[in-house]
């Protein structure tokens, strides 16, 4: 108790270098839990984004590949699949509902997506949730959109706002589709997945555009017809679709279901159960993680040494209070506690402010930062791994403290009573 | 009841390095209550002496009886308690933890001995009070009272403290070494004067080479005649 104080006493005497190396520990503590953070929400985005469909069927490419085109709107499609090919699997009896899924355009960075009205009643996101309106609905007509919470407040756009869509995903003004205004019928409430982030259309939508083109690009036959106006033209019926979600009615189905899209003699398709897809993914992405995760241990490495560094600096000045200890009574053991304690605690303090503030920089700016890495972030407040780091961060603390301790022990018994200055 | 010796030292030798002895004593008694003016040339043993009289220093051979316990059989804790219950410590100079305050200073010694602090007052506030007292009667009541950093102070009223830090408590022996070398004739006098005062009971082993301070001392001791090592060692 005594012993304590005088450590909290001691360490708060030196000010300065005693709330710099608490930065040194706050700031690298922050940055292990920020990268834990980021890549435990970057994982439980991932999953939250998926949960509901039992398998992603796509042209034959990777399995990751096609579940990030297909549910993360990462990346770009290769090849489409026929509308027929569609349809047979669709029909099959096992099957609950299907969501078709029609990418390659965008509107001002956003991606459009064409797709059937089932989107909004199937097509579940976190724990299970169905998407929900913030304003207007579903769309109806052909050239109506649905915008994502993120795309909507970026773009600006209200209910009844007109813009139109071009070809490709970046936003360059060529191979514009013009003569094909969409209106904003609705605004879906944010999710936190790369819903928020893109414009839904319906399929015949997307299937107007490009009525005339041929090969991805404009023919010269569709080129001078483009100019006739927003008149839907008369067979919207898709040709094709890139890849479509299916939800089974029972789930002990999906590996049949599977292997019959695999082996499907019409088309070279693939199945992919997004779980299993999304454990390849963390397969692929193990070694980055793993590298950012010793780059920030490597940090608080620096940090811990900094602290080290100030104990063994303020030993020789040190070494007169020491004296004083001593006479006063103080035990060896005492003096070696002293600076035990002082480096525990000067770690435990560092390790909660960076805690502390890593959670308060979130709560202020957590939003900004989804929104730029497009993913969320983990829940605030204190998660297991916080804590174990907080306390892994103040035992290194009391190791390091051991060597300037023992330094102190050491000089305490060779001065014997006297101080040598 | 009746004490003997503070202080018994029979066929006592040390030494820090080697077999030559730094520290030989063929006998050295200190009476309870007896005010000791040790004098003696630097290197001549004084601080190893003070060290094992202390019990911050060990390994001697022969016998060091100090206030009834014979050090040689105790554990360093145990001479660690001893010196924290029944001793005061005064250093030539820094004797003071800069972050503590001057009362805090003066109360350390009962931190480590819970019977010291409780000879010193039955509570907290009491302590604080009689270390208040202490520092009036020192001189340095005031500066104690505004709170003043051990920064502030002058070396001559630190020792004051420090002298407060000794006598808190009445301990049963004070070592003194050397604490007025760095005072000015007029501080240093007012000082040994009112150490003497304040300590009534207790025994005192005050060291100087200035010959000048033993007047107001019960015996005066010179480390030549006491440490056999000293001649035997220098005639190699």
């Amino acid at each position: 108790m005594l012993l304590l104080r005088l450590a909290w006493k001691s360490a708060s005497a030196r000010a300065g270098s005693t709330i710099l190396t608490v930065l040194a520990i706050a700031l690298s503590t922050a940055l292990v839990l920020g990268v834990e953070k980021i890549r435990a929400g970057a994982r439980a985005g991932f999953e939250q984004t998926v949960s509901g469909a039992d398998l992603v069927v796509g042209a034959r490419s990777g399995s990751i590949n096609l579940l990030l085109y297909a549910v993360f709107r990462l990346g770009d499609p290769t090849t489409n699949i026929s509308w027929r090919t569609y349809e047979t699997f669709a029909e099959r009896p096992d099957v609950a509902w299907t969501i078709p899924l029609s990418l390659g355009d965008s509107h001002g960075g956003f991606r459009v997506l064409g797709t059937a009205k089932t989107y909004f009643d199937y097509y579940r996101h976190g724990d299970k949730r169905l998407l929900a309106f913030d304003q207007g609905g579903v769309f109806d007509g052909v050239y109506d959109a649905v915008l994502g919470a993120e795309a909507a407040r970026d773009l600006g756009y209200d209910i009844g706002d007109t813009f139109e869509i071009s070809h490709g995903i970046q936003s360059a003004a060529f191979a514009e589709h013009a003569g094909h205004p969409f209106t904003v019928k609705g605004i879906l409430k944010p999710t936190g997945t790369p819903v928020d982030r893109t414009i839904h259309t319906s399929l015949e939508g997307i299937e107007a555009v490009h009525a005339n083109w041929r090969f991805g690009a404009p023919s010269s036959l569709g080129a001078s017809r483009a100019g006739q106006g927003a008149q839907a033209p008369a067979d919207l019926q898709p040709k094709a679709i890139t890849a479509f979600l299916v939800g089974l009615k029972s789930k002990t189905a999906v590996l049949r279901y599977q292997r019959e899209v695999n082996t499907y003699r019409g088309e070279a398709l693939m199945g992919v159960i997004p779980g299993v897809a999304l454990s390849q993914l963390w397969r692929v992405l193990g070694p980055a993680e793993d590298a950012l995760r010793v780059v920030s241990i490597l940090v608080m490495v620096a940090g811990l040494t900094g602290l080290l560094t100030t104990l063994l600096s303020t030993l020789n000045e040190r070494r007169r209070e020491i004296a004083v200890f001593r006479a006063v009574g103080a035990r060896q053991r005492d003096v070696f506690a002293l600076l035990v304690f002082e480096s525990t605690l000067v770690a435990g303090i560092g390790a909660l402010a960076g805690a502390a503030a890593l959670n308060t920089l979130l709560a202020i700016f957590g939003r900004t930062l989804e929104a730029s890495i497009g993913a969320p972030l983990g829940p605030l407040g204190l998660s297991v791994y916080d804590a174990y780091v907080i306390v892994a961060v103040t035992a290194i603390g009391f190791v390091m403290g051991l060597a300037p301790a023992w330094i102190a022990y050491r000089r305490s018994l060779a001065d014997g009573l006297s101080v040598r200055v | 009841m009746q004490k003997q010796n503070s202080v018994s030292i029979t066929d006592l030798t040390f030494a820090w390095r080697g077999n030559q002895p730094d520290l030989a004593i063929d006998e050295f008694k200190i009476d309870a209550g007896e005010t000791i003016f040790l004098h003696g040339a630097s290197g001549s043993g004084k601080s190893t002496l003070l060290g094992l009289i202390t019990g911050v220093l060990s390994g001697q051979s022969g016998a060091l009886t100090v206030l009834g316990r014979s050090l040689g059989e105790l554990s360093a804790p145990q001479r660690d308690g001893l010196r924290a219950q029944s001793m005061g410590v005064i250093f030539q100079q820094f004797n003071l933890v800069p972050y503590l305050t001057l009362i805090e200073n003066v109360l350390l010694p009962c931190g480590f001995s819970s019977s010291r602090a409780h000879r010193t007052g039955p509570n907290h506030a009491s302590r604080c009070e009689a270390a208040q007292n202490l520092l009036e009667r020192l001189g340095v009541g005031a500066e104690a009272r505004e709170g003043r950093a051990v920064s502030a102070l002058s070396v001559g009223q630190q020792q004051r403290v420090a002298a407060a830090r000794a006598l808190i408590g009445a301990p049963a022996l004070i070592i003194a070494d050397e604490p007025t070398s760095a005072l000015d004739a007029g501080s240093r006098d007012i000082f040994i004067e009112t150490l003497l005062h304040e300590a009534k009971a207790a025994s005192i082993v005050f060291v100087s080479h200035d010959a000048s301070l033993a007047a107001g001392f019960d015996r005066t001791v010179s480390m030549g005649d006491v440490n056999g090592a000293l001649r035997t060692g220098r005639e190699v």
